[in-house]
């Protein structure tokens, strides 16, 4: 596994996991699966799992929170959900650092993960039927 | 019940970033199925040689014996000295007893007490507790319901000056006078017949035979020193410390003591589980391990896991199935050899160095764990700001470690 993931300059594929799921899950539904992104991070980050959760639950709801906005932009509404999710953990990841002094890793694996996600997210659409009956 | 939940999914994350032991552990749950995805992995995948293992590939050519055997060689040889002078101190005057060296597991400084990792054997209350000759206090009862020393391993000191702390009949290093150490609320104070005889500042206390009383105690061992009784204030003026008995400062810290000696007696042995495990990396350059072992099998927080002869890392974290391995520096003495073969136990701040020593790169280290052995830690690295860095040894990941534990 560790040769496969190339350290943290790599892109980070949780990263276009959490986008699509941010963009297409019910909201009812989003915080167990922000729960989830983060825990499987943390699992590989070798991390406690709290700081990477509530990065990735800060993220997503952010996220969630404009997709309808970002669903009017087609593919590139895709792309900038990415780059907004990104920019959404990187904060909370240095927020938790500056007020908590806990340690989470967030850097620019992040963006990176946005950006090698590119291909995919051209044939990717989220749901528009079930965002849509779930605002 | 939505915000219920949302209040309990947000004090869990909070006490995962506190290190809350409960949850800690149950996020590891799903630890298990990565090593399960290493396994499908590394079938897909052509076998290399692990990049933080570079020597791997030579000490595989030379043979695996020929590397392991020198640094357990060396290892063993470094602690064998380090237990020797840990343990030296006068003749027990008990034919059934002897010297034996223990771990200190941790120092409680509100108590005033050092807790030890002993044999499970019986102790007696009042045992003297050494280090080096220095006598550091006395074995007490676990608690105040029992007179039993050991529970689970573990035995507390009341250090010299605790109230719980016996008596010690103590003479000066020139042998001319004969007083008697008593626990006092501060330190331990000098007791003495007549207060017109004032001792000098520094003078050096040692414990004198008093077996004609029936003391067990061995004569000889450093008690402490004559505190000074002046302090120089700003302005050239010296304030006068209006005790009538003076006061002993302890020739030891016991926050920073790794090992102790104890009287033990002569078949005890300190029991040491092992069990064999591996490690799994899922980052480059990460100083966390994943490890297959976990509570189920016996792991506790703070085993060792070694490979051969080499000190690998500390477990940090016990999951259900596993448990996270953390290559920190080991907490324990650290043993440097010089070039000309001698052993140097020192601490990582420059302040716990010896007098006139000065580190060099590329210097071996070393340490030890009572009941199993030495092990060899890495290569002293650069200084950072005053404090040493040590290059920890490099270690075969594609080979099972060993998991040390009580």
């Amino acid at each position: 596994m560790s040769r496969a993931w190339l350290g943290p300059v790599a892109p980070d594929p949780l990263v276009i996991v959490g986008t699509a799921l941010a963009l297409s899950c019910p909201r009812r539904q989003l915080p167990w699966v922000a729960m989830m992104v983060g825990w499987v991070r943390a699992l590989v980050l070798i991390e406690p799992a709290g700081g990477q959760v509530l990065c990735a639950w800060a993220a997503m709801v952010v996220v969630a929170a404009v997709r309808r906005g970002l669903r009017r932009q087609g593919r590139s509404g895709v792309l900038l959900g990415g780059l907004l999710l990104a920019l959404v953990w990187w904060c909370s990841a240095a927020a938790l650092s500056w007020v908590w002094g806990a340690s989470v890793i967030a850097g620019e694996e992040l963006f990176w993960g946005v950006l090698a996600g590119v291909p995919l997210l051209w044939v990717y659409r989220p749901s528009e039927r079930l965002a849509g009956a779930h605002g | 019940m939505k915000s219920r939940a949302g209040i309990v999914a947000a004090a869990l994350c909070v006490a995962s970033l506190c290190d809350v032991s409960w949850v800690r552990s149950a996020e590891q749950v799903l630890v298990p199925a990565l090593f399960l995805g290493e396994d499908v992995l590394a079938g897909w995948m052509p076998v290399s040689h692990d990049e933080l293992a570079p020597d791997s590939a030579a000490a595989a050519e030379a043979g695996p014996a020929a590397d392991g055997d020198a640094d357990g060689d060396a290892s063993h040889l470094a602690w064998a000295a380090w237990v020797d002078a840990v343990a030296h101190r006068p003749p027990l005057p008990r034919p059934d007893t002897a010297p034996y060296v223990v771990s200190v597991e941790g120092y409680d400084a509100r108590r005033q007490e050092v807790i030890l990792q002993v044999p499970d054997v019986e102790l007696e209350v009042d045992s003297p507790v050494t280090h080096r000759g220095v006598l550091l206090g006395f074995l007490r009862p676990w608690s105040r319901r029992t007179e039993q020393v050991v529970v689970d391993g573990q035995a507390r000191v009341a250090l010299l000056g605790h109230p719980q702390a016996r008596p010690v009949a103590a003479t000066w290093e020139d042998g001319s006078l004969r007083f008697l150490v008593a626990s006092r609320e501060e330190a331990p104070t000098v007791v003495l017949r007549s207060r017109r005889i004032r001792p000098m500042p520094g003078q050096l206390a040692l414990s004198r035979n008093a077996s004609a009383l029936g003391d067990t105690l061995p004569a000889g061992l450093a008690l402490g020193r004559v505190a000074p009784q002046e302090t120089d204030l700003p302005g050239g003026a010296v304030a006068l410390h209006t005790r009538d008995e003076p006061a002993l400062e302890s020739l030891l810290d016991p926050g920073s003591l790794a090992l102790v000696t104890i009287e033990a007696p002569l078949e005890a042995h300190l029991p040491r589980r092992s069990l064999q495990g591996r490690l799994l990396r899922t980052l480059p350059g990460a100083q966390r391990w994943h490890l297959n072992q976990g509570l189920a099998q016996g792991v506790n927080r703070g085993d060792d896991v070694i490979q051969e002869h080499r000190w690998v890392g500390r477990v940090e974290s016990v999951g259900p199935l596993s448990a996270i391995v953390s290559r920190a520096l080991p907490r324990r003495s650290l043993l440097v050899g010089d070039t000309e073969g001698q052993l140097i136990p020192v601490g990582l701040s420059a302040g716990a160095w010896p007098f006139d020593w000065q580190p060099q790169e590329g210097l071996p280290v070393f340490c030890g764990l009572p009941g199993w052995g030495g092990l060899a830690v890495g290569r002293l690295g650069p200084q950072d700001h005053g404090r040493l860095t040590v290059d920890l040894g490099d270690f075969d990941p594609n080979q099972p470690v060993t998991v040390l534990s009580r």
